[in-house]
Formats: C-alpha cells, structure tokens, sequence
C-alpha cells in the first residue's frame, strides 16, 4: 500500500504579472489623476478633515512636470507618515485594517492603495519617491530600479536623514520613461498634456474650488465650473430639481436644473453639425470632492433608462451634479480607477432614481416648449446663473424641501421638486416639420427675402405658413 | 376601432375582470384598508370604478386622469361623488408628477392603476410603469393593463410563410419591448401565438416592475393576479402587484388569505383566461338552474345549443362561465 504524502505548490503572485496587469486597465491620464488623489488625502490628514472655510486648501499645491525625459509630481501636502511608508504605503494594495487606522473619519478616496505604484509602473522603470512627512523628524526616499521591476522581491529600499526641503511633501519621481510613455509627453508630438490639463480642471474642479492649486508643467490649471440657473425668488418657475438623503452613511444631494434657455431651433441645428455646447451638458458626480464622472450624457446618469429620454442636442440645456460624501470609503460608489461608478453601490441606486426623477422634469420642459422656446425668455429672465452647489444649497436651506415618502425619515430623505411652467393651453400650438428640394426653399427665400443672404429654411418655413394662411383666412371671408 | 368604445358593462369578460380586481382588494382590505388608501386610475367617461371602490370600499381619496379633453369634460360631469379629482392630465404626467399628487392626496398608501389600450406604445407604457414603481412604497398596489393581441403584431404577407411571419413578428415584438424583453426567458419565434404574446409581455412587465424596484432592497414586487382576456377587439393582459416589505410577506398572505384564493398569481408565467360567453337572459337561466344540481358536463350535454363546432371548446367556454358565473354582468333594458 503506498503512503499518502504532502507538499506545497507556489501560488505567490509574479512581480512581472502584477505590473503588467494592473496598468493595463487605467489610462495615462487617470493613473496621474491617481497621483493627485494622494496629494489631496494627504490634505485631509493634515487637516484632520476639519474645513473652516470656502477655501480650506488654499495652501496646498502639487506641481506636476512632464516631458519625454521624465515625470515628477511635487507637492506641500504633509509627506507620506514613515509607518505609513514602512508598513503599506509601497505594498500594493492596503493590508487588511490599515484603511481604517489611517484614514478614519476623513473624507478622502485613496481606497485600495494601487495608486502610486499603478501610476508608476504605468509610466517607467525607474522611480524616487522623497517624502518630508509633517510632525515627523526626518525625510526618507524610497527608490524602485529597474533590476526591482524584473526580479521576484517584494521589498524596496528605503534610506533616512537626507536634507530636508522647505515644504512638508512629497516628490514622486519617475525615469527611464516607456517609449510610449515619453511620446505623450512631448508637446511637439501629442496632445496628451492637453488633454491632461483638462482632465485636473474638470476632475478636480471642486477641490481647486476649495483653494488647491496645480501647476502642470508650470502652468496654472483653472477648475471648471459647474453653473445652474437658479430662481432669483423661490416661487413656482424654473429652479433646479434637489434631493439630499444619508443613503448607506453616504451624505447624497443631488441637484439637476437648466444651465442656460433652452436652445433655438436654429442653434440645435448647428450644434448638431459642430457639437459644442453639448459638452457642457450632463450630469457630474463627485465622490468626497473627487469628480468621477464629468458631464455624462449616458445611461448610467439615467439618460434613456425608464421613462426619461436619451440625451439629444436639444436638452443642451440641462445640467446636473450628484454629490457623494462618505468617511466610510468603501461606502462611495468609486471603482479603482475613480472613472465612472460603481453601479452596484446601494448610495448610487437609491440616487439613480432621484437623478431620473429630476431629469425627468427638464426633458419634459424642453419637450412641451418645443418650437416655442421664446416664449420660455421670460421664465428664465427670473434666474441667476449660479455653481450648482450654490444653487442646491439656497433651496436645501429654504423651506420648500419635502420628506420623500418611499425612503422616509430613516434616511433624512428630503426633495425639492419644481414648479415649471406651462405653455397656455387655450391656444395651444402644433409644430409642422417637413422636407422640400434646396433649389424649391432657395425660390421661396428669393421671393420672400429678396437679396437677404443665407435665409435660414425655418424663416422661409414661418413665411410661408404665414402667408398661406393670410390667403386662406381671406379666401373663408369671402 | 379600439373596445374602448363600447361601455364595459356590455363586455362581459372585461366586466368579470373587474369583479375580481374588487375581490382581491377586499383581500388586500384585510391587511391594509382600502378606506385609507388613495386609488388613481384612468376612469373613462363614466367613472365607473370610482363608483366601485368608493361604495365597496368608502375610498374617499380619488384621483381620475384623462388625457383627452371631450372624454374629461364629460368625467367632470359625470362625477359620482365630490372627492373624485378628475385631472386632465397623461399618464405620462402621472409619472412625472407622482410625488406632487401623492402631496396632495396625502394618502398613506396608493392603488394606481395605468389602463393601456394602445399597442403603439408598449416600450414607453413599461417605461412609464417602471418609472411609477420607482415611486411606489411598500403597501402601494399597481396595476397595469397592455394590449396583448397577436394582430398588433401584423400579418403573414402574401406567400410568407406562418414560420417567416413569426420568426418576423418576434423580432418587431422584442423591438417593441426594448429593454423590457425578456431576453433570459429562453422565447422565440415560436411563442408568437396568441397565447404567448400575453407570456411575453407579462415577462417584460415583470423585468420593469423588477427594475422599479431595484433601488430598494428591503421591498419586493409580487404578483397577485394576472388576466387575459377578449374586450371585443383585442386581448387586453392585465396585472395587479403589490410592493412589499420583505419582513411582511408572510403576515400579507396571512392576513389576506390570497393563497387561497383560485385567482391568485403564483409567479409572473402566465396570465389566467377569461373567456366566458356571451348569454342571452334564457340561456343563463337554463344553465345555472341546473348548476352544481348534476355534473358540469352533464349541464353542458344537455343543452340543446354549444359554445363552438369543437365540442371539447365548447366545454372549456362552458367551464369558464361556470367558473365565474356569479361575476357575469346582467343588463335590462331600463326607461329614464
């Protein structure tokens, strides 16, 4: 009979796996993003998540350069703690329990603990990693070669004591650029620094709202702006859609409304040629300030799902944002690149329904105005073009918020649901649309508007009708 | 020419259908009381629901929507008792506006029933059913009725053959559905008959209710009953849920005693026909002097006249009526 024997199998991870693998599901520009997402952690730990004002990180700075030589991101953000940096800071991904010590009861989304060392590995094969931690005694460097990257050791050297720069930061070098890499970031032969700027100011609107600021290749990046029209007086008329709850210990308020008129016909024609404006259009989320999801006009934010249109030109007009808050971080519906959402997310669900509710209201708007959105001139001359959070909060500080009756008090579920106006029903008005040959339209604009260039064929259409039915009241009288 | 025309009273098979809708919410009355819940539908010109839920119930919380302006002018005339709101609006409208009208009704729970007679709109009816489920809390009942006829799907075209046609009209009809299909359901061509048009769409009616609730994860939608039946013209489906709180659902059964009820829904596979006959005074007498007094075939063998050519069909009509002959609507010529 033969005896039973046992043993072990490797079943470690492969350094040279793990590398590859994880860089290939971020892009460039979201691995940098990555970069600055720790910048702002390191914020709020030194902060201690207490914001005594508008501008709460207005001495904070990161100053990322760029260029085929190279990469460095510098920043004034406190520095990396040395346990920190000793214990799990350069692991890839968190160990188990660390989230909760570091970064209890801060609203930061430094979550997984892959960012850095995605944002490496993404870019080169050689990296410096200087920190200057704040309330600690000594800088350290930590330092990832070439020969690292390819052999099986999961250790890094780490030396102490070296000068210490004016600020408390970081510097996160990298070097020995991958060829593709390095392309990116030369101006002469991509546009990819471009699109980087747009990336931070659109991604990190609101924490440069809050007084961040970075510089890209020493130039000063300005945050967008997210605006809505908001009612002057708040009374029955255009004024933005707002819903608040504490879904999941996630703070939720969301707030969809109108950015600016509705767009004439003639505009939506042209936007359709040349998109423009559209772009400023959609819904933006923000988890714990982090922007994820920048002006989505998809079926994630509600667009064509259950009643409620997908986006077309002509809701150019509307414009929504959705605010998550939570210290609890994996409470937020944030995925590991921080684009896009986590649709599984309990706070995310209960909020999809509410994002549709209100959007729901401005398609309908933009529906029933059709073809008479100069009519509409006189509602929106009541409104102010104001940040949405701005907005929101003058309605969630009114009294007009409503308790919603399917979630309850449980979840301090509230709304603000608004009055917009109607057209006047007594003489009402139908939209005629139809098609003729060009050579037709352009005899009718010879005739009607002689020697007027460029007559739009909508003005030709109203011409016509009018003068058509000038014949047929005329020809009844008789 | 849609049935919509002819009062339902005169449609004995719609009029049953209605009978069971009050009877399963006297159910339901036993776990929530219908006096205290809101009830919005679409009344037509005669209100004529109104009037049920109002005298079985004393609902006094009432809202009819009318989208055409002759049909509600009539409502407004028509209008069996002061608390009815009769609101020109669509059901569109309802939707979007659910929370607006739930402020005004102030009612603690809602039956809204959205009554669909076109075909045309199948996609945006389930969209707007979805929409209004998003907005429903536990304890609200809805109910949907959708157009089920196999001929809004067309006809075979000259030398198409019946195969064609239908391999054609499922894909027009999972088109139609959108989302809504019920693409996990393992349907196809083959179920394009009139008997599983109804399977597909209470299917698809199923997948919206499903995603209305997706939001909520302490609550579940749950069929309670599931009709087909003929109006006149078309086949019309139509299907009561309720949203319950999952730690009710026994008490919900328990107390409505709905699980011994025969019409109850089970699941969301099909709905029960409705099919009965239609009877002259004397027929109807003849029959139900001989009911349950000797066999059911034995009544139906004796009768001197049948249902249809087909014997066994013929019974099977038979069967229906005696299933709900106590529902069958009788009408007299009466002067005013």
């Amino acid at each position: 009979m033969t005896s039973l024997t046992q043993g072990m199998v490797k079943a470690g991870p492969s350094k040279r796996f793990f590398v590859s693998m994880m860089t290939r599901d971020i892009d460039l520009k979201d691995a940098i993003l990555d970069l600055l997402d720790n910048c702002v952690d390191g914020i709020q730990r030194k902060l201690k998540g207490v914001e005594v004002d508008e501008k709460p990180y207005k001495e904070f700075w990161a100053k990322i350069t760029a260029n085929p030589s190279g990469f460095t991101i510098e920043d004034n953000c406190a520095g990396i703690p040395r346990k920190v940096a000793e214990e799990s800071a350069f692991m890839l991904g968190r160990p188990l329990g660390k989230v909760g010590e570091i970064d209890k009861d801060l609203h930061t989304v430094g979550m997984y603990g892959i960012g850095m060392k995605r944002a490496i590995f993404k870019m080169g094969n050689t990296c410096t990693v200087y920190s200057n931690p704040y309330g600690e005694d000594q800088a350290f460097k930590v330092e990832i070669s070439p020969d690292w990257m390819e052999n099986e050791s999961w250790e890094l050297p780490i030396s102490y004591g070296m000068s210490r720069s004016e600020n408390f930061g970081t510097t996160l070098k990298v070097n020995g650029l991958y060829d593709s890499i390095a392309r990116n970031f030369d101006e002469n032969d991509s546009n990819f620094l471009e699109d980087l700027a747009a990336a931070i100011s659109q991604f990190y609107a609101v924490i440069m709202g809050k007084g961040f600021t970075v510089f890209l290749n020493e130039k000063l990046i300005s945050p967008v702006e997210i605006k809505l029209l908001s009612p002057m007086v708040l009374a029955p008329g255009i004024a933005p859609y707002v819903f608040s709850a504490n879904i999941d210990e996630v703070e939720t308020e969301l707030v969809v409304g109108f950015r600016r008129q509705l767009a004439s016909e003639r505009e939506l024609d042209a936007e359709a040629d040349q998109p423009k404006s559209s772009e400023d259009a959609g819904w933006t989320i923000i988890c714990n300030d982090r922007v994820v999801l920048y002006n989505d006009k998809g079926s994630l934010t509600g667009w064509g799902r259950s009643n409620v249109p997908k986006y077309h030109t002509q809701f150019i007009s509307i414009s929504g944002m959705v605010i998550f808050r939570s210290a609890k971080l994996f409470n937020l519906p944030l995925t590991t690149t921080k684009r896009g959402l986590d649709t599984d997310n309990k706070a995310y669900i209960v909020a999809l329904d509410y994002m549709m509710e209100g959007l729901k209201k401005f398609t309908d708007y933009t529906n029933r105005w059709k073809g008479r959105e100069d009519e509409t001139t006189q509602a929106f001359s009541q409104t102010t073009s104001v940040p949405a959070t701005q907005a929101a909060a003058k309605i969630l500080q009114s009294d007009r918020m409503s308790v919603v009756r399917k979630l309850g008090s449980e979840v301090n579920a509230r709304r603000f649901i608004p009055d917009l106006p109607y057209p006047e029903d007594k003489n009402p008005k139908r939209r005629i649309v139809y098609t003729r040959l060009a050579a037709e339209i352009e005899h009718l604009a010879n005739h009607f508007f002689p020697g007027t260039p460029n007559v739009a064929p909508s003005d030709i259409g109203i011409r016509s009708f009018e003068k058509c039915l000038d014949i047929a009241l005329r020809e009844l009288k008789k | 020419m849609s049935g919509a025309d002819i009062p339902y009273q005169l449609r004995p098979n719609k009029h049953v259908e209605r009978q069971l809708f009050w009877e399963l919410l006297e159910h339901i009355d036993h776990f929530n009381p219908i006096r205290d819940t809101a009830y919005i539908s679409m009344g037509g010109r005669f209100l004529e629901d109104f009037k049920q839920v109002h005298a079985k119930f004393g609902t006094k919380k009432l809202l009819s929507i009318e989208s055409d302006s002759v049909v509600h002018e009539r409502q407004v005339f028509n209008k069996p008792i002061g608390a009815l709101i009769c609101r020109r609006m669509t059901s569109g409208e309802l939707v979007t506006d659910f929370e607006r009208i739930t402020g005004e009704l102030q009612a603690k729970n809602y039956i809204v029933w959205l009554d669909y007679a076109s075909s045309k709109d199948r996609l945006a009816q389930l969209g707007e059913f979805e929409s209004l489920v998003k907005k429903l809390a536990a304890n609200d009942v809805v109910k949907i009725t959708m157009n089920a006829s196999l001929r809004t799907l067309g006809e075979p075209k000259v030398g198409e053959s019946q195969e064609d046609f239908q391999k054609r009209a499922f894909e027009r009809f999972k088109n139609k559905l959108g989302t809504y299909f019920p693409t996990a359901a393992g349907l196809d061509h083959n179920n394009i008959t009139g008997d599983g048009i109804p399977v597909i769409l209470m299917a698809a009616i199923k997948n919206a209710a499903l995603a209305g609730i997706s939001s909520s994860s302490n609550v579940s939608v749950k069929p309670l009953s599931a009709f087909l039946y003929n109006d006149g013209f078309h086949d019309m489906l139509t299907v009561t849920c309720i949203l319950l709180d999952k730690s009710m659902q026994a008490d919900f059964f328990a107390s409505t005693r709905l699980d011994a009820w025969e019409f109850t829904a089970s699941d969301w596979s099909a709905p029960i026909k409705i099919f009965i006959p239609d009877l002259s005074l004397k027929e109807r007498v003849t029959i139900d002097g001989n009911l349950f007094g000797k066999s059911d075939d034995e009544v139906h063998s004796e009768l001197t006249f049948s249902f249809n050519e087909n014997r066994s069909i013929s019974f099977e009509i038979f069967k229906n009526y005696v299933t709900h002959y106590r529902r069958y609507p009788g009408f007299f010529r009466a002067g005013t």
